[in-house]
């Protein structure tokens, strides 16, 4: 294979990342725009969406299930912790990290328990390539792409174009001149939750025949949307989205030259230096 | 009050301006305090007096103009570096260690007092910051509050902490961001004559909504509207002054 | 502060010394082995509490500062065939730089910030570890048994395959960042950190150059962490990958929260009560970061000044 089908693959491969990272960062800023907390388990709620793909195909030989089972489950746990370690902390942001650090160890170990140490393939519900003139590519992994797309779109919709939106874009605003509007602030921020980490799930089941599933894969989808939201400003949407294709497509092309380590390496240290010439992210609007 | 002091001028603001997005907070203006004096700045709700104030103390960065202090651009320098130089600014919203007992407020002032240069506060000499502490406290009569937690003082103690806390630091100008709000008659009392104690040794600029106290204190007042100086004087001549009549009773 | 409180502190503060020193007499060496585990953690916690207990910054990266340690040390005795003295030394130094790299670097962020860029800087690190892993051995790790050369001090051989010098150097490191950190935050310097952690903007205001200050925290703290790093090396004799990785930023966090955030004898009773807790759940079950999980939403949902904290608020007011 010569050099430019390898970069072009790269490429491509950057993109379908780009999507998924953006599904998991979005949920991650979705979370922080409208709670002004930030859930370190987040990582964890995407791992989850793998393993149960992984639980779907196996178990039941049907991988749509896990599309929508992943994301509910996903979402009603939110709706625990929310109700039952959230609220009592009042979503106070530094021990919100703290608790959410502990709810990370938790789940990842009780995966650890029930579906093992291993990391195990997923069959992808679709095996077809579509051929381009100089080489083929995974049909699924563009199915990847057109499944996030429009969950993004989705997305899209329910903030600027439903009462639910509204709310949630009032909340961030301000939450409590929310409140003072009758704004219902204490069901914004569990459906903000809920709606955030099912993100991640889906993220993660769609990902999971190409990734694998593996009960420690949560740790870096974190770093990654960490580092995306960042670059793109915490609590900017659009930002978020054009980072994310940003760190998709370098750790793409750096992994043709360069093992993964390295690239990971590399867009780090790009992260670190966007953070340090601009504190608030290419397009962040909201000062920590 | 009258003072011959000296016509230097301590503060001079040129054409210091600020922007907040699309909102013209403060239009370039030109402010000069004389040194010695007690300065009023006076102005409805929004027209500017706290964003210039703050633009003096270095708390926000100006959108464009200079700010001079005794000769020198001070423009670039932080709000830290300005204290070390003598301006001193107390806050409109209370804005103590409401977590930290009062004599532990007032010592972190008075270290900074003591001591010159960025690490000078490390070689300090605790028994001498101790007895210039219990100084302070009882000159603003608050010994025997001194072991309370702040936070759960009344409101016009905290007040009288939030000066108390200025005093250690050196000001030559010291400046007052609406220091009455809130205070009893009786407080209001204590507070005015300890600016007038006060104003023997240092350059006052003072924001206030309370005209009568502005009018018995200041030596000159200055009357701000929607981000600009419309008028600058004598406290009995701004009094008669139909602008500023207009500004704060008319339409 | 008045005079007794001074004397009452200090002697309470040199008396855990003279008992964790008296200990390695009577207890049963399984329990000395734990002692000695327990006062190289609890200095890297007595570092961490600097900067979060009483400067206020939670950093996720302090793996970083303890492995510039575990690895300096490490390597120059492996490879560079180095005596003891000059390998520790050299990892007080490699931490200072590290230190005081980041406090130039990553102190412009604050809150959330500054908590994501450590970890990532942090995770720079650990790959990096993996990346020259025909250096490293990566997650593997290395082992210095027979590479550590006897000292000799003052007539005296000291041979550090002893469990008696083990014990005695981390009972001497512990005392010296302990006391150093009682000093620190007693002092002036420790009074403008608490400022900081409660009212920056108006530490700031009273003229303190707040930037400056949470840099010289985060170097003490990044130095007193990589010292408990080379200890590590030298008296456990192991340098790996895992103590790069983000678990090694979480449990100084852990450790300090459970003894009391904003204490000087917090960090010790944290790390104490955490490593016999997951030394007795790891006889149970592998599992034991579970426990790590629910000790931190408890100790959080639960009773947030910690141990030593809550000791403090309820009867010994004095405690710093």
């Amino acid at each position: 294979m010569n050099i430019e089908v390898a970069i072009v693959l790269g490429l491509l491969d950057g993109v379908i990342l780009g999507f998924n990272i953006a599904l998991v960062a979005l949920g991650l800023s979705i979370v922080f725009g409208v709670m002004r907390i930030v859930n370190v388990s987040h990582g964890e709620f995407f791992m989850l969406g793998a393993v149960v793909a992984w639980y779907s195909v196996t178990l039941l030989n049907n991988f749509i299930i896990a599309l929508i089972a992943a994301p509910l489950m996903v979402a009603g746990l939110a709706a625990v912790v929310d109700r039952f370690i959230l609220r009592p902390i009042n979503y106070n942001p530094e021990n919100t990290i703290v608790v959410t650090i502990g709810l990370l160890f938790i789940i990842q170990q009780l995966v650890h328990i029930i579906y093992g140490p291993y990391s195990r393939p997923v069959t992808p519900p679709i095996y077809f390539r579509v051929d381009f003139p100089w080489f083929g590519y995974s049909g699924y992994k563009i199915i990847i792409a057109g499944i996030s797309a429009l969950l993004m779109v989705l997305t899209w919709f329910i903030i600027f174009k439903t009462k639910l939106g509204l709310y949630m874009r009032a909340t961030q605003q301000d939450s409590e001149i929310a409140q003072a509007f009758a704004v219902p602030v204490r069901r914004v921020y569990v459906t903000a939750l809920a709606l955030g980490s099912a993100l991640a799930a889906v993220a993660g089941v769609l990902i999971a025949p190409v990734q694998q599933a593996y009960y420690l894969m949560g740790l870096d989808a974190l770093l990654i949307s960490f580092m995306v939201v960042i670059i793109g400003g915490l609590g900017s949407l659009s930002g978020t989205l054009i980072a994310a294709f940003m760190v998709g497509v370098i750790d793409g092309i750096v992994s043709v030259f360069f093992s993964p380590t390295l690239a990971r390496i590399v867009a780090s240290l790009i992260v670190t230096l966007v953070l340090l010439l601009r504190p608030r992210g290419l397009f962040g609007a909201e000062a920590t | 009050m009258v003072k011959m002091a000296s016509m230097n001028v301590l503060l001079e603001t040129v054409q210091l301006s600020r922007r907040f997005g699309g909102l013209e907070a403060v239009k370039p203006t030109n402010l000069r305090v004389r040194q010695g004096e007690i300065r009023a700045i006076i102005g409805t709700n929004g027209a500017g007096k706290t964003t210039l104030v703050n633009m003096i103390s270095g708390r926000i960065k100006p959108t464009s103009g200079k700010v001079f202090f005794k000769g020198r651009d001070i423009t670039r320098l932080k709000a830290y570096e300005r204290v070390a130089i003598g301006i001193v600014y107390t806050f409109q919203i209370i804005n103590i260690f409401k977590n930290l007992t009062v004599y532990d407020n007032v010592v972190l002032a008075v270290q900074r007092g003591l001591t010159k240069g960025r690490w000078g506060v490390l070689g300090l000499d605790q028994r001498l910051v101790d007895r210039e502490a219990e100084k302070i406290l009882s000159r603003i009569g608050l010994s025997d509050s001194s072991s309370q937690i702040a936070g759960t003082l009344p409101y016009g103690y905290q007040r009288m902490l939030e000066l108390a806390m200025a005093l250690p630091l050196k000001p030559e100008l010291l400046i007052l961001d609406e220091p009455t709000q809130g205070l009893s008659a009786e407080e209001i009392e204590r507070v005015a004559t300890l600016i007038k104690d006060l104003a023997k040794e240092v350059t006052i600029l003072l924001i206030e909504h309370n005209i009568r106290l502005v009018l018995e204190l200041a030596d000159t007042v200055t009357v701000m509207d929607k981000g600009a100086i419309i008028a600058e004087g004598r406290p009995r001549e701004i009094e008669e002054n139909a602008e500023v009549q207009r500004v704060y009773l008319g339409i | 502060m008045k005079l007794e409180n001074r004397r009452r502190i200090l002697t309470t503060h040199l008396s855990i010394i003279l008992v964790l020193f008296l200990l390695q007499f009577v207890v049963p060496p399984f329990h000395a082995t734990m002692l000695t585990r327990i006062m190289v953690f609890a200095t890297y916690a007595v570092g961490y509490n600097l900067l979060l207990g009483y400067t206020g910054l939670m950093s996720l990266g302090h793996a970083m500062f303890f492995s510039t340690g575990l690895y300096t040390t490490g390597l120059t005795i492996y490879y560079l065939d180095l005596g003891i003295v000059e390998a520790f030394l050299l990892g007080i130094l490699a931490s200072f730089v590290i230190s005081a790299l980041m406090a130039f670097i990553t102190l412009r962020t604050s809150g959330v910030f500054f908590l994501i860029i450590t970890m990532i800087f942090s995770q720079v690190f650990y790959l990096t570890t993996l990346y020259f892993n025909n250096v490293t051995y990566g997650d593997q790790g290395f082992v210095l048994t027979g590479k550590l050369k006897p000292l000799e001090l003052a007539g005296i051989i000291i041979d550090f395959s002893s469990n008696v010098v083990k014990y005695n150097f981390a009972l001497t490191l512990f005392a010296f960042s302990f006391l150093l950190n009682l000093r620190l935050v007693n002092s002036a310097f420790g009074r403008i950190l608490v400022a900081i952690r409660e009212n920056e903007e108006k530490a700031e205001m009273l003229g303190y150059n707040t930037l400056g200050f949470k840099r010289l925290a985060l170097i003490f703290s990044g130095i007193i962490a990589g010292i408990s790093g080379s200890a590590y090396a030298l008296i456990f004799s192991y340098v790996g990958s895992s103590f790069a990785f983000i678990h090694n930023s979480i449990n100084p966090l852990l450790w300090t929260l459970l003894g009391g955030a904003g204490t000087t004898i917090g960090p010790l009773v944290g790390t104490g009560l955490m490593l016999y807790l997951i030394d007795f759940t790891s006889s149970l079950t592998p599992h034991y970061p579970i426990l790590v999980g629910a000790m931190l939403i408890a100790v959080i949902l639960g009773f947030p000044p910690g141990v030593v904290g809550g000791i403090r608020r309820r009867w010994l007011k004095w405690l710093p």
